[in-house]
């Protein structure tokens, strides 16, 4: 198998592996039944008139970064550019831009459709209710997640002291990437510790089950992050075997895809179960903070609250004063300075 | 185990916080040596500044209901040191609840239902405990 089948491969892999997400967001404003859209109770004739319109909408704009990847494809193709490293590439830029864009198309077409939600449907909780039971990042550790992390790391090293690759991998740019495959894993971990303490708060007239979708929720999301992590941490071992080549480049394909199909399968098969969840819970609607009431547009800077994202009446705003920007600024200024110094 | 807040209470929200872990502590449903969540994490639950929260912990502290060890979290103090204290402060104890009694005398509230109102908030209180 030489290297554009195994770049086509992978390609094809991805593709299938986005395929229940985008069956899932095409079908997400219908998620709780005809009587919402998204999180907007709507009334019975939406769906024959705006309704259809605001779903016709969404779905549009579910396509725009395909229509974005397909050109972007063609024009590295006809640039004879495409390589693994430029798909790589593609494939992280794509799947970042898809979420914004769903998470966008989601609040637009959800704001419309709160304009025709019946005055009474849903009535901002007064009383609210929160969890006492304390959310760390221990107490989220998958141990059998960090000891297949450490595996690989240290097989990937093992192999790399004791069998050396026909060149041209010098060790010290192996060592170079395991140092960025290892600040990944930190700013992985940090996501993590995010997911971990995103707001959680319940209405009180309907606390277990609205918790229990947070917490089914928060699992999902931190299941995903370790397995994100997982992958990551396969790549040096990868990178090995497609540099000895031969049947360890075709072994390392194969396994590659046997475990990119399992943890599609596992994916799949925990987003189905938290769609459940979710689709049993009663959306809520909290009450606005006082700082994000006149808040326009997606930032802002409230150094008095904690929260990195604000609920405000168009959607949500990044507050830009919050601890996780700062800590961000400083990783992704980190990995410039690392990558800088990796290159000389 | 759940802490509820009212947005239309007139008690401040520090103090509702306050309030509704030494209900838990007393109903024996926060238990000795039990983890609380730290400061960060109620204050971003709840949408609030830092600093409410921290004013709820440190009057928890003050009372001698919970220990607070920087860096290492809040936990629930000793119920056994809490009621030494209280055997020198029998009057201090009172006090809050004479206040409650007279708020529903002058509501014009009968000596009965004062009683079976009364039975029931410290029924529904002990609940949790054995």
């Amino acid at each position: 198998m030489n290297k554009p089948w195994i770049n086509l491969a992978f390609y094809i892999v991805v593709i299938i592996a986005r395929l229940s997400r985008i069956k899932e967001r095409w079908s997400a404003p219908l998620l709780r039944g005809k009587d919402w859209f998204f999180d907007a109770a709507v009334p019975p004739d939406f769906w024959k008139g705006p309704g259809a319109a605001l779903l016709r909408n969404y779905r549009w704009r579910l396509g725009i970064p395909w229509a974005i990847e397909g050109g972007i494809l063609l024009a590295l193709w006809a640039a004879s550019r495409l390589n693994g490293l430029s798909l790589a590439a593609l494939i992280l830029a794509i799947a970042l831009f898809t979420r914004f864009n769903y998470y966008a198309a989601r609040v637009v077409t959800e704001n419309r459709a709160r304009a025709f939600e019946p005055p009474d449907a849903i009535q901002p909780a007064t009383k609210v209710a929160l969890s006492l039971e304390p959310r760390t990042l221990w107490n989220f550790t998958d141990w059998w997640v960090e000891a297949a992390i450490a595996l690989l790391f240290g097989a990937a090293a093992v192999w790399m002291i004791f069998m050396p690759t026909p060149d041209p991998l010098e060790p010290r740019k192996f060592i170079g990437v395991l140092v960025v495959n290892i600040y990944i894993q930190v700013g992985l971990l940090l996501v993590k510790l995010g997911i971990i303490r995103a707001s959680s708060v319940a209405p009180a007239d309907n606390v277990e089950q609205y918790l229990a979708w947070r917490d089914s929720l928060r699992r999902l999301a931190i299941r995903m992050c370790d397995l994100s992590r997982v992958m990551f941490a396969l790549y040096p071992l990868l990178l090995l075997c497609v540099i000895t080549g031969g049947s360890a480049r075709l072994a390392a394909a194969i396994a590659f895809g046997i475990l990119f199909i399992a943890f599609f399968i596992y994916e799949w098969r925990s987003r189905l179960k938290h769609l459940e969840v979710a689709r049993c819970t009663k959306p809520a609607k909290f009450p606005l903070l006082p700082a994000a009431r006149n808040a326009r547009g997606l930032l802002g800077f409230w150094p008095s609250l904690p929260m990195l994202l604000l609920r405000t009446a168009n959607g949500y705003a990044l507050n830009l004063a919050a601890v996780p920007v700062r800590i961000a600024g400083v990783y992704f200024a980190g990995f410039a300075g690392l990558c800088v110094w990796l290159a000389r | 185990m759940f802490l509820s807040i009212d947005i239309n209470d007139r008690r401040a929200i520090y103090r509702q916080i306050a309030d509704g872990i030494k209900a838990l502590i007393a109903g024996g449903q926060l238990r000795e040596g039990q983890s609380l969540p730290a400061v960060r994490q109620v204050a971003a639950d709840l949408g609030v500044n830092l600093n409410t929260i921290a004013a709820a912990y440190r009057d928890l502290q003050s009372e001698g209901l919970i220990i607070v060890k920087r860096g290492l979290g809040a936990t629930v103090a000793s119920r056994h040191k809490n009621q030494q204290g209280a055997k020198h402060s029998q009057d201090e104890l009172r006090r809050p609840l004479r206040t409650a009694l007279t708020e529903l005398v002058l509501a014009g509230m009968p000596r009965g239902q004062i009683l079976d109102l009364v039975s029931d908030e410290l029924r529904s209180l002990l609940k949790g405990t054995k």
